[in-house]
């Protein structure tokens, strides 16, 4: 409480190190306010100048920027109005362009507060409205050369429209025209040939007429010149008759001629010549008359006839003449009518080729002049200079004019109207008010006009773009010199940021070493040094610092308070804990097992006296605490108090090391004093062990006593076992038979067997061979017997009992089966000990019989209570001791159950009947031959056995002698049977 | 100036993600092509006007009545077929403005049943370089066989086998050497008159006298004038109907007996009508059954659905060839499943395939994209009718 008060007392004096350190604080506080008041000035510099170029410079070059930006896109967008090419698509590039000179002029508004210079904002606000001007302009040629281009698209879509229309129109009279041409010049040739060939065959037919006429004449005249000559009547009458048939005809062919040849000279000439043979004075009726009369008469009339030839001589003679001139006329005429007919077909001919040559020449060349026309119209339309039009339309009018002249030509020749109207429209492309001519010069002047807006527009952008990159610069050179600027203050304000920053630095070392070190670290490191002992439990430290009369000075006053404190505490501890663990070691003491603790490094920590008698009976407790628990063992091992490490004591010590380094174990350990220790060791959770050792030596003797009674026990049921069947032992020693005398009856196949000569064997050989030879008899087949799962009743001297089906049982047909199965093996086993005996010198083999039957018995122990005996009694034994005692040498015999249960896996033969006593009737019996499955595919084996037949050969086995013998007897047989099969039939 | 470049970094990229998008969208809209939720159009160019207005109509006709009847039973996957015409008259250049509006505007699945070859030349290729198919065209031009096109799908014969037939009919039937050939001066006639000429050629003939005419005219008689030069026994005609006829009437005025063969594509009612009772002598091939032989299913198909689509309609070679070309794509259709792409339907056509469409068999893949082969003779009888026939009567 003292020193409390005392620390109280003496706070008021320890102000000097507050003092002290905040005169050095505020010292160096001082020069940071002055480092600060050098950068704000600074600072203040640097954000001026950036302000200046922040607020002013910048703004005006983004604007200037932006400005440029919208002029540069206007100047860019205007080209596209030129390239637009419909009128859609201009008005869209239209209406993008206005919004990009609304937002120019907007741009412009905006600037011209950032500007701040009213010549600059007035001389762009003038170049907006040049620009804008000038753009209008541009649109609106542009609108009018689209107009016009679409006008000139539309008039030349039409144009080879009606130019294939016009095409088509041209075929038809084109095609008539040759036709026409071709048939009609076909036509005339022919009729021309048809004209002259009839005129040809007529006239000749005529002149044929002419001749024949004449040369009648000459003849009537001859007649009639014989007539005036003649000089008989008779003569006279031939020749009249001649003349007249003659004058008929002439006459017929004068009519016909003057039909055709109308009145020709000759004819009168001719008919007067008949004349003169006809009629009452005809030159026949007179010389008839001359004939007749006499005399001057006579003379009178001759005369008068030689008158008559004279008349007649000068008719003919005036005849021919006549008829000549006639002749001449007609061959004349002929001739002429011939070239009029040529003539007139030549003519025709040549209108022809002159009428329907000249259509087909002016149609062609129409169709010639019409594609011109056209080739000229759509080159017009890609004409590139208004110059280039001029030549193009003179050379329209001039195919148009002979275009025309054709059309006017043809109009009176063949007349189609729709060739007519479909050239005229095409003419009319070229000709009318808005003809293709005016519409393409149009077309290029608006081009023209709308490229020079376009240039004009052009240089507006480029000068409104030379007045804001002036703009630009002069802000440029601003915030220049605005960066400038501040960036000398930064450079002064750097030194003077260095001269302060030094001279706080030396002030800081100043302070540090000269004050803080020596009069507070220090005595504080020393504090610091005594607190850490005192911590480590040295009690006995001095405080330093104590006398001093600051804050340290109290600190130790505080820390010597703690220190006696603690060395109180101290003291009460240490006797606390003696008390707990001589509590500890009295209670571990009384218990009567052995105890020990081995801490978690092994080392022994705590035992009882029962323990050290086990392990350290001349030591003291307190020697052995803190050794290892190896040690420990090894010293225990060198006083061999441990039974079980007799002999092998490294062994021992690392099984002692391994359980116990296992944590949890539990075992046993003999000691030479014949002691039984149980020792129990665990593992606790810090790592140490704890073990118990408890005495165990009388449970131990008591357990050993027990084994020797089983021991005892087992040694008497292996002897025991000797004498019983396994089944009947195991279930015995199982439990599942009581050994009570019980019975039940069963189906069972029993088994006999007997050697042969018994009796006589005994008397042959040595009773010492006979007891080898027998017992190794009976034990090869009760083998034989389990190994097939038989129950072994009984030996009756040579002769073993036998029975399947109990205790256990596979199923009647399956006990049979393996009953038979057995006999078998044991037949085959027989055979070969006969001949391991022969070796040894026993020369008569040993033989046996056998029998098996399958049926009911009764099975069970049977005897007193106090001797009983597991066996079969009943009909079924009886039975199979019948078997056996009828079968022959070496066979097996079985009854017809039997049989009936295993004929499909065995064969069975040599059927035979035997009696059984207590049985009224004989049984069937069959002799067991072998396994059915071992001859299956055997072709060497025939084996069949019916009714009054018994086959049985086997090839395998038979010698060539046997076989032809065998072979003899077959065929002696079959001989045989077929002389009875005669006889039978007969 | 670096200010100048900060500011317009983000329009560039904006219009950059822009073109990007809208192209993006462009291109899932396109592979929707001609499938609206209940409907799947087709688009036909065809001549409707001039002289082949008939054969226009005629296939347009036989189309409408095959999609009609699959409409009726319910349409594919409850999708209704229609067919949006266009008259080209003939005429390629108005060919090409159709077919762009077609496929462009209307938005078609395919192009069907135009006429012509000179047409359907200029049609094929904006029709392959768009992927749209292009089937049935009225044209059995060999330059659309040519599988290297993807997109088109021919029903008919081709002209080369239609001429081979007339050749073989004439030289085997008759025993005729001199044959004329009449052409239309195009890529149509030019193609007829390249086949007559090799099938005479594998016979070791020649063509005797050739003429030509202008399409969409009549004017023939300069081309009568040189075939008559060469004296035939028979004139191959490979031109328009009415050009035909005319050629016909004028030959027999002219006192020429011989006989005339005609093209699939003349039309063979419009030619007969045209000539007015003057057909005997006059043969036609065709390129489909005979559309009175009810014994085909097909055909029986066709009368019941033409009377359906209209009472007043007659029946004849034309319209049986449109509804066989739309038979055939409800046949295609009906497999698609229910999101048909033009790409499907094309692959449909490039695998080996026989469809059945009521016996008749058209057999596509490996190298052919032509459904039918066979060549069908006809003969005008007197009163103006047809009758089919197996070889030419002596």
């Amino acid at each position: 409480m003292t020193e409390e008060g005392e620390i109280k007392n003496r706070s008021g004096l320890g102000l000097q190190i507050n003092g002290k350190l905040f005169l050095a604080l505020s010292f160096l506080a001082g020069m940071s306010i002055v480092a600060g008041l050098i950068a704000w000035y600074s600072f203040d510099q640097v954000s001026d100048s950036t302000n200046r170029i922040t607020q002013e410079s910048l703004p005006e070059m983004s604007a200037a920027l932006e400005l440029a930006e919208a002029s540069a896109e206007i100047a860019a967008s205007a080209p596209d109005l030129m390239a637009d090419l419909t009128l859609t698509e201009h008005r869209k590039s239209d209406e993008e362009l206005i919004i990009r000179t609304v937002e120019l002029s907007e741009l412009i508004e905006t600037s011209s507060s950032v500007f701040n210079d009213p010549e600059i904002t007035a001389r762009l606000q003038e170049i907006e409205k040049e620009l804008f001007l000038s753009l209008n302009l541009l649109k609106r040629d542009v609108e009018e050369k689209l107009v016009k281009t679409s006008e000139r698209n539309a008039v030349t879509a039409n144009l080879s429209k009606v130019h294939q229309a016009f095409l088509l129109a041209m075929e038809g009279p084109i095609d008539d025209a040759v036709f026409n041409f071709v048939i009609e010049g076909e036509r005339l040739s022919a009729k021309g040939t048809s004209s002259v060939d009839k005129m040809v065959s007529v006239s000749s037919d005529g002149m044929a007429e002419f001749l024949s006429v004449q040369s009648e004449l000459d003849r009537v005249e001859s007649l009639l010149s014989e007539a005036l000559f003649a000089d008989s009547q008779q003569t006279l009458e031939e020749l009249e008759a001649e003349f007249q048939e003659k004058a008929s005809e002439i006459e017929k062919s004068l009519a016909s001629l003057q039909e055709k040849a109308g009145q020709l000279a000759f004819l009168p000439l001719g008919k007067a010549m008949l004349e003169m043979g006809r009629g009452p004075d005809s030159i026949f009726v007179r010389r008839a008359l001359a004939l007749k009369s006499q005399g001057l008469m006579q003379k009178r009339l001759e005369a008068d006839l030689q008158n008559e030839f004279s008349i007649l001589k000068s008719t003919s003679a005036n005849f021919h003449n006549v008829f000549s001139t006639s002749f001449e006329e007609v061959m004349r005429s002929l001739d002429q009518n011939t070239r009029n007919e040529a003539l007139s077909s030549t003519e025709a001919m040549s209108r022809l080729i002159d009428v329907g040559a000249h259509e087909l020449h002016l149609l062609l060349s129409l169709r010639a002049e019409g594609n011109l026309v056209a080739g000229i119209l759509s080159e017009v339309a890609t004409v590139s200079s208004p110059a280039g039009i001029r030549p193009y339309q003179e050379r329209f009018e001039a195919s148009s004019d002979r275009m025309r002249d054709m059309l006017e030509d043809l109009a009176s020749s063949a007349k189609d109207s729709n060739l007519h109207d479909v050239s005229l429209q095409l003419l009319s492309i070229g000709t009318i008010g808005n003809n293709i001519f005016a519409i393409r010069e149009a077309e290029l002047e608006a081009t023209s006009r709308a490229t020079e807006s376009l240039g004009t527009s052009r240089q507006i952008a480029i000068s409104l773009n030379s007045v804001v990159a002036k703009q630009v610069l002069d802000a440029k050179k601003r915030s220049a010199a605005a960066a400038e600027n501040s960036q000398k203050v930064v450079e002064t304000s750097k030194y003077l940021l260095l001269v302060v920053g030094f001279a706080s630095l030396i002030t800081a070392l100043f302070v540090m070493f000269g004050f803080v070190r020596p009069l507070i670290i220090r005595p504080l490191e020393h504090i610091t040094d005594a607190m850490t002992r005192l911590a480590a439990g040295d009690t006995k430290v001095t405080i330093p610092g104590r006398e001093r009369n600051d804050e340290v000075g109290h600190m130790a006053d505080a820390l010597a308070v703690f220190r006696d404190t603690a060395i109180e505490i101290q003291e009460s501890n240490h006797r606390e804990i003696e008390e707990g663990r001589r509590r500890l070691s009295s209670a571990i003491e009384s218990i009567s097992e052995g105890f020990s603790f081995y801490d978690a490094e092994d080392r022994l920590a705590v035992c009882n006296s029962v323990y050290r008698q086990l392990f350290f009976p001349d030591e003291s407790t307190e020697s052995q605490i803190g050794r290892s628990f190896k040690e420990i063992l090894q010293d225990a091992l060198e006083r061999n108090v441990v039974e079980d490490a007799i002999g092998r004591e490294d062994e021992w010590l690392a099984e002692m090391l391994d359980n116990h380094r296992q944590g949890s174990s539990s075992y046993v350990q003999r000691r030479t004093s014949g002691q039984w220790i149980l020792v129990n060791e665990r593992k606790t959770e810090d790592g140490s062990t704890v073990a118990v050792y408890s005495d165990i030596t009388k449970i131990k003797k008591q357990e050993e006593a027990i084994a020797e009674q089983s021991q005892a026990l087992e040694r008497l049921s292996n002897q025991l076992a000797k004498y019983l069947s396994p089944q009947v032992y195991a279930s015995i020693f199982e439990g599942r038979n009581q050994g009570d005398i019980a019975s039940r009856r069963k189906k069972l196949t029993v088994f006999f067997s007997d050697i042969v000569g018994f009796t006589e064997i005994t008397d042959r050989i040595e009773s010492e061979d006979l007891t080898r030879i027998l017992n190794q008899y009976l034990t090869e087949m009760s083998d034989i017997a389990l190994a097939h799962g038989a129950t072994i009743d009984k030996f009756v001297g040579d002769a073993i009992v036998i029975f399947f089906g109990d205790p256990e049982s596979r199923g009647v047909k399956e006990d049979a089966l393996a009953c038979v199965r057995m006999a078998l093996a044991m037949k085959k086993r027989l055979k070969e000990l006969n001949e391991e005996w022969f070796e040894t010198g026993i020369e008569k083999p040993m033989q046996c019989r056998m029998g098996i039957n399958t049926g009911f018995c009764t099975v069970g122990n049977f005897g007193s209570s106090e001797r009983m005996d597991y066996t079969v009694i009943g009909k079924g034994v009886n039975v199979a001791s019948r078997l056996e005692s009828t079968a022959e040498t070496g066979e097996i015999r079985i009854s017809h159950e039997t049989y009936a249960n295993v004929k499909n896996e065995i064969l069975c033969g040599n059927e035979n009947e035997t009696t059984v006593k207590g049985i009224k009737f004989p049984i069937v019996t069959y002799e067991v031959l072998s396994e059915r499955d071992q001859e299956g595919d055997d072709h060497t084996v025939i084996r069949e056995e019916f009714q009054n037949v018994k086959l049985d050969i086997n090839l395998k086995d038979m010698s060539d002698a046997g076989r032809l013998k065998a072979k003899a007897l077959l065929e002696k047989a079959l001989t045989r049977i077929e002389e009875e099969e005669g006889n039978s039939k007969s | 100036m670096e200010i100048f470049a900060v500011t317009r970094l983000p329009k560039i990229i904006f219009s950059l993600v822009s073109v990007s998008f809208v192209s993006l969208f462009a291109t899932t809209l396109h592979a929707e092509s001609g499938v609206f939720g209940n409907e799947i159009r087709f688009g036909q160019s065809a001549a409707f006007e001039g002289p082949a207005s008939e054969l226009g109509q005629s296939m347009r006709n036989g189309i409408l009545a095959a999609f009609q009847e699959i409409n009726q039973a319910g349409g594919i996957n409850g999708r209704r077929l229609t067919l949006t015409s266009y008259d080209d008259g003939y005429n390629p250049s108005k060919a090409i403005e159709n077919a762009n509006k077609l496929i462009e505007i209307d938005d078609v699945f395919a192009l069907i049943g135009g006429v012509g070859t000179p047409t359907a030349k200029v049609i094929q290729p904006i029709s392959t370089e768009k992927n749209v198919p292009f089937i049935g065209p009225f044209t059995g031009a060999s330059f659309l066989r040519n599988t290297d096109f993807h997109n088109v799908v021919n029903i008919r014969a081709s002209y080369e086998q239609e001429t081979e037939a007339w050749i073989e009919r004439l030289t085997k039937d008759l025993g005729l050497s001199r044959v004329a050939v009449f052409y239309q001066d195009d890529s149509f006639g030019r193609a007829g008159l390249k086949g007559v000429e090799n099938a005479l050629k594998k016979r070791n003939l020649e063509i005797v006298a050739e003429g030509k005419y202008m399409r969409n005219t009549a004017a023939v008689k300069r081309a009568l004038l040189s075939i008559r030069e060469g004296k035939p026994e028979a004139v191959a005609m490979i031109g328009a109907y009415r050009a035909s006829a005319e050629f016909i009437r004028l030959a027999r005025s002219l006192g020429m007996e011989v006989i005339f063969l005609n093209i699939s594509f003349v039309g063979s009612k419009a030619l007969s009508r045209e000539l007015g009772g003057q057909g005997q002598g006059v043969f036609v091939t065709q390129v489909v059954p005979f559309p009175e032989d009810n014994s085909l299913p097909i055909v029986s198909d066709y009368q019941k659905a033409m009377k359906e689509f209209d009472p007043a309609a007659e029946i004849g070679f034309v319209s049986l060839e449109g509804y066989i070309a739309g038979r055939f794509v409800v046949e295609v259709l009906k497999e698609l499943g229910d999101t048909p792409t033009r790409t499907a339907f094309i692959s449909q056509i490039d695998r080996t395939k026989t469809f059945d469409l009521g016996g008749l068999k058209l057999a596509f893949g490996g190298n052919d994209n032509q459904g039918l082969d066979r060549v069908f003779l006809t003969e005008i009888l007197p009163d103006g009718r047809f009758r089919p026939i197996d070889r030419l009567p002596k």
